[in-house]
């Protein structure tokens, strides 16, 4: 079984774009449009990557990561976190809750392919 | 990209909608901090989505928009109520011109210049020129023709086209001089590529409809609490514009009952060892020279017995009786409204409707045009 990535955004257009992306490389996708959602599916079964979305409409992208991160299961999804932020505090706050890796939107299929590699998914 | 812009634009009238309010208020009160932040988080959504498309005419009312709305936020600038009026102007736009794009109507960009230049931000000139403009032009100019003109002009080309096999036969016999082949070969392609354009120009892709439905399906999944995941396949097919607009009606009816009834709640699902997200399947596959759609849900499905049905056959023409509702049955409650609109709809088109239903695993609706063996085979 290839790892299995889920997508956390609430924009459906860059849930599709980026679902097109991660399936032209043989990855399982599944998305979830907000933090609540996305922890139910971790809680079902945890992936092997997750894309956030900072801004998120309830639950934040960095809240979701340290609850993903408080997960007991021991499993440790890689995290890679998308904004169109580009203050460095933000981001800093972002990987010091358990992000990886920060990319930046718009992004290219290029740029998510190398932090997907990196991650040692394909 | 081009392929995300149905999303694009869905995505951008949801945030709207959503912030509708937020615009009523802070207009009221500019100092409402909460309708500050939510129309703020509209436009950074809208303004990073259409990064990935490279929409300028968007980033060109989103950028200027967001830096002042930023600057209010963290204080540098003071909302007063001309500033609030000029912002409010800009964000409308933002969603007129989703709503223009969606329709196919066209929206003047004329006066986007000066809505931008109220917000006393500093833009260079030359990016306000909006080069994504004839993009959006491109997509937007339609022109509406009577059913009786477009008919007029398919009878024509078929006329055409007649009569050049004629003239072609002739000319087989006649050993005409070959400096005429040239002109005939021309004649042959032009009446070959008017006859494509014009059968082409009835026709639209499926996938037009999949945003206002995904938007359906999260909309009554909120109302009734339920998780839904709308999944499609094949919607690229282009298929008559009058099907698409039978298609269109019949979905929502039958999205809505999938969801309403088909689709259990998530404990029973749980118990049911199925995900809690329910799953709608829009399937849309080309055979036999037609088209066969099918609408498929992972909910309970319908006990055959209970309700009286032999097979599935008979348990579509107990559904599909006209005004059926089996309100007081718990098991398929409300699964025949609509149904019966659907397969009028359907058969008035020379279409065909048949259902499968598998007790506990969900419900098919397949809907075929032309001569599709899936039906027959599904009845």
């Amino acid at each position: 079984m290839p790892p299995k990535c889920l997508i956390l955004d609430d924009s459906r257009m860059i849930r599709a774009i980026v679902r097109q992306m991660l399936e032209t490389l043989d990855l399982p996708v599944e998305e979830a449009g907000d933090a609540e959602s996305a922890l139910e599916l971790c809680a079902c079964e945890m992936p092997a990557m997750i894309l956030v979305d900072w801004n998120l409409p309830g639950m934040s992208g960095v809240d979701f990561i340290r609850a993903v991160r408080c997960q007991p299961n021991g499993s440790r999804p890689r995290i890679l976190l998308s904004s169109t932020e580009r203050c460095p505090d933000a981001i800093s706050d972002a990987l010091s809750a358990g992000a990886e890796a920060y990319l930046p939107k718009p992004f290219e299929r290029a740029a998510l392919t190398r932090h997907v590699e990196a991650f040692g998914l394909i | 990209m081009d392929e995300f812009i149905g999303e694009f634009v869905a995505d951008t009238r949801d945030g709207f909608d959503h912030i509708r309010n937020d615009l009523a208020l802070w207009a009221l009160d500019p100092h409402n901090r909460a309708a500050l932040d939510a129309v703020f988080r509209f436009v950074h959504t809208v303004r990073g989505n259409c990064g990935f498309l490279k929409f300028a005419r968007f980033e060109h009312l989103c950028v200027p928009a967001e830096a002042v709305l930023a600057d209010i936020r963290s204080g540098k600038r003071a909302a007063d109520n001309n500033l609030v009026a000029a912002l409010i102007c800009v964000i409308e736009r933002i969603g007129m011109l989703a709503d223009a794009i969606e329709a196919g109507t066209g929206l003047s960009a004329a006066d986007e210049h000066d809505m931008i230049a109220a917000l006393g931000v500093d833009v260079p000139a030359r990016s306000l020129v909006a080069p994504g403009l004839h993009r959006l032009a491109a997509r937007e100019r339609t022109i509406r023709l009577s059913a009786v003109q477009f008919d007029t002009l398919v009878a024509t080309i078929e006329e055409l086209e007649a009569a050049h096999r004629t003239l072609l036969d002739m000319v087989a016999h006649a050993a005409l001089p070959a400096h005429f082949n040239p002109a005939l070969s021309r004649l042959c392609s032009a009446i070959a590529t008017t006859g494509d354009a014009l059968t082409r120009s009835r026709k639209q892709a499926l996938d037009s409809l999949v945003p206002g439905l995904d938007r359906l399906a999260a909309q009554a999944a909120e109302v009734l609490g339920k998780s839904i995941r709308l999944e499609t396949h094949g919607t690229h097919i282009l298929l008559d514009r009058e099907w698409i607009d039978a298609l269109r009606d019949s979905f929502v009816h039958i999205i809505r009952n999938a969801i309403d009834h088909g689709i259990e709640p998530m404990e029973e699902r749980v118990l049911a060892a199925k995900e809690t997200c329910g799953v709608i399947t829009l399937s849309a596959f080309e055979a036999d020279g037609g088209v066969t759609i099918i609408v498929e849900d992972d909910g309970r499905g319908v006990d055959l017995t209970q309700m009286g049905a032999a097979d599935d056959n008979a348990l579509l023409t107990l559904l599909a009786k006209p005004g059926f509702s089996t309100a007081a049955d718990s098991v398929v409650s409300g699964r025949g409204v609509g149904l019966d609109a659907v397969r009028r709809r359907i058969e008035e088109l020379g279409g065909r409707v048949a259902i499968r239903s598998r007790q506990g695993q969900g419900m098919q609706i397949l809907m075929s045009f032309g001569r599709a063996q899936m039906v027959r085979d599904a009845a």
